[in-house]
């Protein structure tokens, strides 16, 4: 079981960012960091598979994920911004006007 | 991994040395405080509203355009320790790379998203 | 001793993780999340990946973080309101993850977990002739792996062109005079005034 331990890691560090996701409504920053978490989670898989199998590609993949992961951030925040900007909240609950 | 054990000393000593002179200073140093001293004093008036006070989107998107140009850079550094063995489809297509993202430059260029005035 | 340092920095991970989804200032879980991914930089320098190592530091806390930093002063939240609907939410999260975790377990077997015969890129046979973890990246990104290269390219103009669009605001607040449209004005445009 020693050479899984990343394993373990991985998936505690994603329920602690879909964790994040549930329990903060009213705020849509820590929102977006918990998807940085879950993204972190996946890169240490990435990496430990590579680590354990000797196999370069997964290091090569996480730094594709490390990119997905930076337009994400970028995307995300301007959306944000400009939600803050028409409707001075930033909680979930107050982005319901794409229901037409 | 030998090769980080420096680093790692160098870590232990940074972090004695401020948590250090952190709180060597809270415990050790004299403090008088009263009051009137440690109330907020903004040019001798009250101050007006919060400090955390918001600032421009010029601001973030400069933040935006340092993280794509990061990301740049980091794509880089790879390609220039390897580039004598990767021959010419290497270099191709780093090219390619920097043309797509010289777009984007050329855009923001024109759209405006760099001038301060 | 390897895996005394990987426990401990995972241990780290884990609790400043959850430090980042609880804490009541926006500030702070920035903050957390900067020492989260400071520790993972240091785990994937155990696990043999230093050119990683390095980038997840310049990338996630040189340049997310501090784009995260900027949004949470920018949009200056007041801190009371934010942790409504925290127990209505929580047990139902807590379900889920409780799935997850054991469908995880269900599925890796670790007693015999199939470990693949031959690899695509070996690291051990070319780590005999390369010495430096970035050569070796770089030795593959450009040729083998072009094409994640180039849609990393594309992801990125994406983000550019996405950021601008949305953020930009066109409307010019300063109060000034255009003399090309003062040159461009027509008599019949004027008032005049007797």
């Amino acid at each position: 079981m020693e050479p899984f331990n990343f394993l373990i890691l991985s998936s505690l560090l994603f329920s602690v960012g879909f964790l994040g996701i549930f329990i903060n409504r009213k705020n849509l920053i820590t929102i977006l960091m918990s998807i940085e978490l879950m993204l972190l989670s996946a890169n240490i898989n990435f990496i430990g598979f590579s680590d354990l199998l000797g196999d370069l590609s997964g290091q090569i993949f996480s730094l594709f994920i490390l990119v997905v992961a930076a337009a994400e951030a970028a995307i995300g925040l301007a959306i944000l911004t400009i939600f803050f900007k028409k409707s001075n909240s930033i909680s979930v609950d107050s982005i319901n006007r794409l229901k037409g | 991994m030998n090769e980080y054990i420096p680093i790692l000393i160098f870590l232990i000593f940074a972090f004695l040395l401020s948590f250090g002179a952190f709180f060597f200073s809270i415990f050790v140093g004299k403090k008088s405080s009263y009051a009137e001293k440690n109330s907020t004093y903004e040019c001798g008036f009250e101050p007006f509203d919060d400090s955390r006070g918001r600032f421009e989107v010029k601001f973030y998107l400069v933040a935006i355009l340092f993280i794509i140009f990061d990301l740049e850079i980091i794509f880089l550094f790879p390609w220039a320790v390897a580039f004598s063995e990767i021959g010419l489809f290497g270099f191709l297509s780093m090219m390619f790379f920097l043309f797509v993202l010289t777009i984007g430059f050329v855009y923001e260029w024109m759209k405006g998203a760099l001038d301060w005035s | 001793m390897t895996i005394y340092f990987f426990y401990f920095f995972s241990f780290l991970i884990i609790s400043s993780s959850i430090l980042v989804i609880s804490s009541n200032n926006a500030v702070h879980s920035v903050l957390y999340l900067i020492f989260t991914f400071f520790n993972s930089a240091i785990l994937f320098l155990l696990m043999n990946a230093e050119f990683l190592a390095m980038t997840i530091v310049i990338v996630y806390v040189g340049a997310i973080a501090v784009l995260f930093l900027f949004v949470v002063m920018m949009l200056n939240i007041t801190e009371s309101e934010i942790k409504e609907g925290f127990l209505k939410y929580f047990p139902f999260g807590l379900i889920l993850i409780a799935i997850f975790i054991s469908e995880l377990f269900l599925v890796f077997n670790f007693q015999n977990f199939p470990i693949p015969e031959n690899v695509k890129i070996n690291v051990n046979e070319a780590m005999l002739t390369e010495s430096s973890n970035t050569k070796l990246i770089g030795l593959f990104l450009y040729t083998d792996y072009f094409i994640i290269f180039q849609i990393s390219g594309f992801i990125l103009l994406l983000a550019m062109i996405g950021a601008i669009v949305l953020a930009q605001s066109d409307e010019r607040k300063l109060k000034s005079t255009s003399s090309i449209n003062q040159k461009k004005v027509r008599k019949k445009d004027i008032i005049k005034l007797n």
